[in-house]
């Protein structure tokens, strides 16, 4: 469960990041479009892929998987949590994403986000316990 | 597991702290003073006819002495109601395959002719109500909505698509012909957008109001298209104007918009513009409970007071419409509300 959950983030943060990264100029443009983050667009458009690709390399090795799953549910919910203001308490609310998920409304995106939040919350708490349940099996440990 | 409880709530804290942060940094209209007062007149609402509807309406698009008309999603189908909203009944035709038609189309109702104007598509159709019969006419021109202000006789809000210009263009459904042009705010780059907003008629000065939604501007002209005065609404902003830029698919706001103006309806030789701006003399409270709408005279422009229609179960109000002197028709969500209002 912990591999398939891990698969998953990495092919997202992958894809997320790289394609941000092909089309930074347009990403750039949507994300000033933001009354959020209108002013830090030029900063968020360049750190964010670079984040979302430093996660994708955290999850893949696994003695730090754990941080990947930990920036993993920190991004998620931040995200979440941006979708849902911006649906709620925007007073302009513009497309801002790229690539296949660009094809996503605003509401299909916040179902998709709260899922990977919820995944990144269960690769966090499996991961705990898988190392719980191999410290307790290590020999004469007990 | 304790452990990953404490990370996991702490980067929840984070993640929530840096989200108010944000959005208490942003230009969110009416978090700080708009640098206007609003003269509020009493009584001004003398009778509320409300109904709920299970349709969804778009917009009304039509009255007569007897009926106002309705459209929603569906180009092909009119819905019309008595000034009292105590019935309703549909009215549906057969309109060609047209793609791109729906769902960005405007209509309008003059029984038993119907006009849909369909931008994206590039074609105007007269329907004939009562014999189920239609002409659809292919326009060379792009535009973003129609408003027929007498049978056979439309302005077209259109955009020049090398330039970005915004425009309005005669067009004459009968002959299919194009006619003068007029544009209101000339040849300033990517006016179309800049300057986006509502047109209305004044069935009593026989003049036409263009009213931005970015700006507080307002211009009147005649339906030879010569600009009879300029003015402003009562509201300022500190955006006066919204910024575009070019995007591999065309032309767009190039950062978020404020609304000054939200919605325009004229009619009985009065404007009335829903505002998106708080005055300075109104409590929060008050005006996020109403929609508070600013009265102008079309002859001149002048401000002649404010009033409120109150929101329904928060809803704000969606579309305003006059059906003649003295009556706004209100669109909320789920509820139509027609409003007789005293002589302004």
């Amino acid at each position: 469960m912990i591999y398939v959950i891990r698969v998953a983030f990495i092919i997202l943060w992958v894809y997320a990041g790289v394609s941000k990264l092909i089309d930074y100029t347009n990403f750039k443009f949507q994300l000033g479009r933001s009354p959020y983050i209108e002013h830090l667009a030029g900063f968020v458009a360049i750190a964010l892929p670079l984040v979302e690709i430093g996660v994708a390399i955290l999850l893949v090795f696994d003695k730090v998987k754990i941080y990947g799953f930990y920036a993993s549910f920190f991004m998620m919910l931040l995200f979440t949590g941006y979708i849902y203001a911006m649906l709620n308490y925007s007073y302009f609310i513009p497309c801002s994403c790229g690539g296949i998920l660009s094809r996503l409304d605003w509401h299909s995106h916040l179902v998709f986000n709260v899922i990977f939040t919820l995944l990144g919350l269960a690769g966090i708490l499996l991961t705990a316990i898988s190392r719980k349940q191999a410290f307790h099996l290590k020999p004469g440990i007990h | 597991m304790k452990k990953q409880f404490i990370v996991i709530t702490v980067l929840t804290l984070l993640a929530s702290g840096v989200l108010l942060a944000l959005n208490m940094a942003n230009d969110a209209p009416n978090r700080k003073k708009n640098g206007f007062t609003r003269d509020m007149l009493e009584n001004v609402i003398l009778k509320a006819d409300t109904a709920t509807f299970e349709n969804h309406f778009t917009r009304a698009c039509g009255w007569d002495s007897s009926y106002i008309y309705f459209s929603g999603t569906d180009p092909g189908v009119i819905y019309r109601s008595d000034h009292a909203l105590a019935r309703l009944d549909t009215l549906r035709v057969t309109l060609p395959d047209i793609e791109n038609l729906a769902p960005v189309f405007t209509s309008a109702v003059f029984y038993p002719k119907l006009y849909v104007a369909g931008g994206n598509a590039r074609v105007f159709i007269e329907v004939d109500l009562e014999k189920g019969t239609y002409t659809a006419n292919r326009l060379d021109t792009v535009f973003s909505f129609a408003l027929t202000y007498r049978p056979g006789a439309s302005l077209l809000r259109t955009i020049n698509s090398k330039t970005f210009y915004g425009g309005l263009l005669e067009y004459s459904p009968a002959a299919n012909e194009l006619g003068r042009v007029l544009e209101p705010f000339g040849r300033e780059a990517y006016s179309f957008f800049s300057y986006d907003g509502q047109l209305g008629y004044d069935d009593q000065t026989k003049s036409f109001i263009y009213m931005t939604s970015y700006a507080n501007k307002i211009v009147c002209f005649d339906t030879l298209l010569n600009v009879t005065y300029r003015s402003n609404t009562i509201d300022t902003t500190r955006t006066p104007t919204s910024i575009a830029g070019r995007t591999a698919n065309g032309v767009t706001h190039a950062a978020p918009p404020t609304y000054v103006n939200n919605e325009l309806a004229c009619g009985g030789g009065n404007l009335y513009v829903f505002s998106n701006l708080m005055a300075d003399n109104e409590q929060h409270h008050v005006y996020n409970g109403n929609n508070a709408i600013d009265c102008y005279r079309a002859e001149n422009g002048n401000y002649a007071g404010s009033f409120y229609l109150p929101r329904f179960n928060r809803e704000p109000l969606l579309k305003m419409y006059m059906a003649g002197a003295g009556r706004l028709i209100a669109l909320y969500k789920h509820h139509i509300v027609s409003y007789s209002l005293k002589e302004m």
